[in-house]
């Protein structure tokens, strides 16, 4: 069947070639001049392409319409044709029309396409050419007789046949079917895996053994890194679609909108693009529909009649910015605010203290959006929770930035991918975890205190926190785990789930973990407390949970608003520190002040004694000691090339230092921690900092333990 | 189809000989940690990691309502091809010999003791002086009960 392997190479480059034709379209309109021919001589290649290729394949339709397109699209370029709404709309037809052949290339001989080939006909009888058509012995295109017949007969352009092995960006990419990448992705985790368990057995005796190890590791990281990128799009691929979109919503509301695309060759997981699609779209039908004001408005209030949306993506660290923003009229927060309170969502004290923004970002809440609003309210907000809850379901946030009368923005960041995500991995009854980070939003230890305590409130349990009352889950009891009676302290985690907060009973805390996500099996699907599974760093199985799912098995529903909209409380008491990462993602801190101070160090200055890696300074030799030797369960990363080497305030006599692999920032963090259970030794406890769950650590008794305990 | 030849995967479960048609078989896995999911059918062994794939184990007892004993402490995973259902496999309590049945050979028995059990048997036939059970790999997936107990949580 190499036919079968033609077509489907047919397929998708058409595909790829339509795509373009319909952006180029919508631009076409805006152009002039010498822009103009450009862009229609853009548009006359690819439909030339086409055409050729499916001559060549015996795709007698597709060839048909293409061919009729190229000829109305050459009179153009020829000036004998204007440019007019309405000969874009059927180019853009033309175009739709073409997309839905390839799409069943099997059937596309048997399509009927007269109808559209007649309007084609039709256009090009309309408007008869004010120049007589002059023959042009270069070209070999002509109009109006060739249209019904086939071009390859009346043409010989030897090219034609040949773009399907021609075309000079081929050479640059491959394709490869989704599953292959896919497999590769799980092949690569598991090489880290695999390169992880060997590092904690292998105990590198001289340089050259250390050396491979090294260089083993590396590589290990970087084909995970390249192997990642695999799965990478620019989001250009997404927003091509909206200038379309615009064009469309502008002329059913009479208004005259230009789409600005910036930053179209950034790159996101394949995933994440997908999944973006909706809220995007919804976005800006919502800047043009409710942003952007009628001309008339627009003139009066001093701007150009011509409303102008930008749609702009940005990278930036591990986070994808995209932004959508118009030059509207902007959210009025003094409206928003009295609409709040006229639907219950708001009481009036609440609303003369809260700032503007937090008024106008008000139209996020469900329920501020129903279709009395619209009208109202100019129709600002109709469905935004619903694009709000999308995003925060790829691990992203929405936040809106508005000046009356200026604009609005909206500002959305997203996680470069979706297929790692970081986790806290906790344990329920017999049962090993992962719960995403993302959704949590605070953890509470429940030592029996007043303060920390469930309650019984109707017929569950609740927990009080800051006066809100959230609903309790016991997870072991909710996972089927036989109920044990104990008094250890165990763990409330605060999530997100069911419209609102939930309250996590879990028993113990380990370690926060970047996890690479796999689907759950598939016979296991209709399991919706499960988000999905994955392969932790011992090389077991661990499940994913759904902090939806986990809502409507346990049987809540909607939790209030108001607890919705309660930002996390702020810590008072805070102290300076420093953090830094393992290498592998997890985060650390160690107190400011329990630092003597932080070299930076290079391999060449390592020296090895019997094994152990040590460093001179101007005070003495210090022994490097890494994070797995003193923490347990961090994963073994070797001496990196260059690093940092933390020099704790109090020595024990010997003197020992702490290599860290990588360093962030030094952060305000708060004071009072949250244990971990079960202890660990100079593990002081958790907090989270800059959003990240953060294991502090008390270099005093990690560095001075670790020889007596050896 | 009745003159045409097979290779049978033989094993053991519960004392008794069963067989999968050996185009079904991928490999033999010595027994791996399984994790336990919760809430999942009572099919569910539990699933493993093999070479960064996660399978899915079913309780072959269970599904051919044997006395649900333990596995034995020397079980193994037979795997099985993508033709049989996405990546899963049973729990054996131990592997036999493979073997090359004649269609004749066949004693083709309706088993009809449970509804249930007896989509997943192909066929019966005598193997020496034992009753060899020819089972159905591709029909494993789809006879998971999917309407699990409902237990309502908090109460």
């Amino acid at each position: 069947m190499e036919d079968a392997a033609l077509f489907e190479e047919f397929r998708i480059e058409a595909q790829e070639h339509l795509t373009r034709v319909a952006d180029g379209l919508v631009r076409l309109e805006r152009c002039e001049g010498a822009v103009l021919i450009e862009e229609v001589n853009g548009l006359f290649r690819a439909l030339h392409s086409i055409k050729g290729s499916a001559g060549f394949l015996g795709l007698r339709n597709v060839e048909l319409v293409a061919h009729a397109a190229e000829t109305l699209l050459d009179r153009v370029r020829k000036g004998q044709q204007q440019v007019s709404t309405s000969l874009i709309d059927l180019l853009l037809q033309v175009n739709d029309r073409l997309i839905a052949l390839v799409e069943d290339l099997e059937a596309s001989n048997s399509a009927d396409v007269s109808s559209i080939l007649d309007r084609l006909k039709q256009a090009l009888e309309s408007n008869p050419s004010a120049i007589p058509e002059a023959p042009k012995p270069e070209s070999t295109h002509q109009a109006l007789p060739t249209l019904i017949q086939p071009a390859g007969q009346d043409e010989k352009d030897p090219g034609s046949h040949h773009h399907l092995l021609l075309d000079p960006d081929r050479g640059r990419t491959i394709r490869i079917p989704v599953a292959v990448a896919d497999r590769l992705m799980t092949l690569a985790s598991e090489l880290v895996l695999v390169r992880n368990q060997a590092l904690k057995r292998l105990e590198p005796r001289d340089a050259a053994e250390r050396e491979l190890v090294q260089r083993l590791s590396t590589v290990t990281s970087d084909i995970q890194r390249t192997v990642t990128s695999t799965r990478m799009q620019p989001v250009g691929t997404l927003f091509q679609r909206f200038p379309r979109v615009v064009r469309e919503i502008s002329r059913q509301l009479g208004k005259t909108i230009d789409l600005v695309l910036q930053g179209t060759e950034v790159e996101l997981d394949k995933g994440v693009i997908e999944r973006l699609a909706d809220p995007l779209t919804h976005l800006i039908r919502n800047a043009c529909d409710h942003g952007i004001e009628s001309p008339a408005a627009r003139l009066k209030a001093g701007k150009q009649a011509m409303g102008t949306v930008k749609l702009i993506a940005l990278h930036e660290g591990s986070l994808i910015h995209v932004i959508v923003e118009d030059d509207g009229g902007g959210i009025d927060p003094a409206k928003v605010g009295r609409k709040a309170v006229e639907r219950g969502l708001l009481a009036e004290e609440e609303r003369v203290s809260m700032t503007a923004s937090r008024l106008q970002s008000l139209i996020l809440r469900p329920g501020f959006s129903t279709a009395e609003v619209v009208t109202d309210l100019s129709g600002r907000g109709v469905g935004l929770d619903v694009v709000q809850s999308n995003i925060e379901a790829i691990g992203g946030s929405l936040q809106i930035e508005s000046e009356l009368g200026q604009g609005t923005k909206f500002h959305l960041r997203l996680p470069l991918t979706l297929a790692i995500i970081p986790c806290l991995v906790v344990e329920a009854g017999e049962h090993r975890l992962c719960v995403p980070q993302r959704d949590i939003k605070e953890l509470v230890l429940l030592d029996g205190t007043a303060k920390a305590r469930l309650e019984m409130g109707h017929d569950r349990q609740v927990f009080r926190l800051r006066d809100q009352l959230i609903p309790v889950v016991a997870l072991a009891e909710l996972l089927g785990s036989p109920v044990v009676e104990s008094d250890a302290p165990r763990f409330l985690a605060v999530v997100r789930g069911g419209s609102g907060c939930l309250g996590l009973v879990i028993d113990a805390i380990r370690n926060p973990e970047e996890i690479v996500v796999k689907p759950l099996h598939a016979a296991l699907e209709s399991l919706d407390i499960f988000a999905g599974s994955t392969v932790m760093g011992d090389g077991q199985v661990s499940l994913i949970l759904d902090m939806e799912g986990v809502a409507r098995e346990a049987g809540i529903g909607h939790a209030s608003a108001a607890v919705v909209a309660q930002p996390l409380a702020k810590v008072e008491e805070v102290t300076l520190v420093l953090l830094f990462e393992d290498g592998a993602g997890a985060r650390y801190a160690i107190p400011l002040d329990a630092i003597r101070r932080v070299v930076r160090f290079k391999a060449a200055d390592v020296q090895y004694v019997t094994g152990r890696a040590g460093i001179r300074l101007p005070d003495g030799i210090w022994t490097m000691r890494r994070l797995e030797d003193v923490v347990a369960g961090v994963a073994p990363v070797p001496i990196p090339d260059a690093g940092y080497l933390l020099l704790p305030k109090a020595t024990s006599g010997d003197l020992l230092g702490l290599v860290l692999a990588e360093l962030i920032d030094t952060a305000l963090a708060p004071k009072v921690l949250q244990p971990v259970i079960p202890a660990q030794v100079g593990v002081m406890g958790v907090a989270e900092v800059c959003d990240k769950l953060t294991l502090f650590l008390d270099p005093a008794v990690l560095l001075g333990s670790v020889e007596g305990g050896r | 189809m009745t003159a045409t030849s097979q290779h049978v995967c033989t094993f053991r479960l519960d004392g008794h000989l069963y067989g999968f048609d050996l185009a079904m078989v991928r490999e033999v896995h010595p027994p791996a940690p399984w994790v336990v999911v919760p809430k999942a059918p009572p099919e569910v062994h539990g699933l493993v990691n093999l070479r960064g794939r996660i399978h899915l184990i079913l309780d072959l007892r269970r599904m051919l309502n044997l006395k649900s004993l333990a596995p034995s402490a020397d079980h193994l995973f037979i795997l099985f091809r993508e033709v049989a259902g996405e990546s899963f496999g049973v729990v054996v309590d131990a592997i036999g010999e493979i073997l090359s049945i004649d269609g004749k050979d066949l004693e083709w028995k309706e088993t009809e003791r449970n509804p249930k059990s007896s989509k997943l048997i192909d066929g019966v036939l005598t193997h020496g002086e034992e009753i060899l059970t020819l089972l159905r790999a591709n029909a494993l997936l789809g006879a998971m009960s999917h309407n699990r107990v409902k237990q309502g949580a908090g109460s």
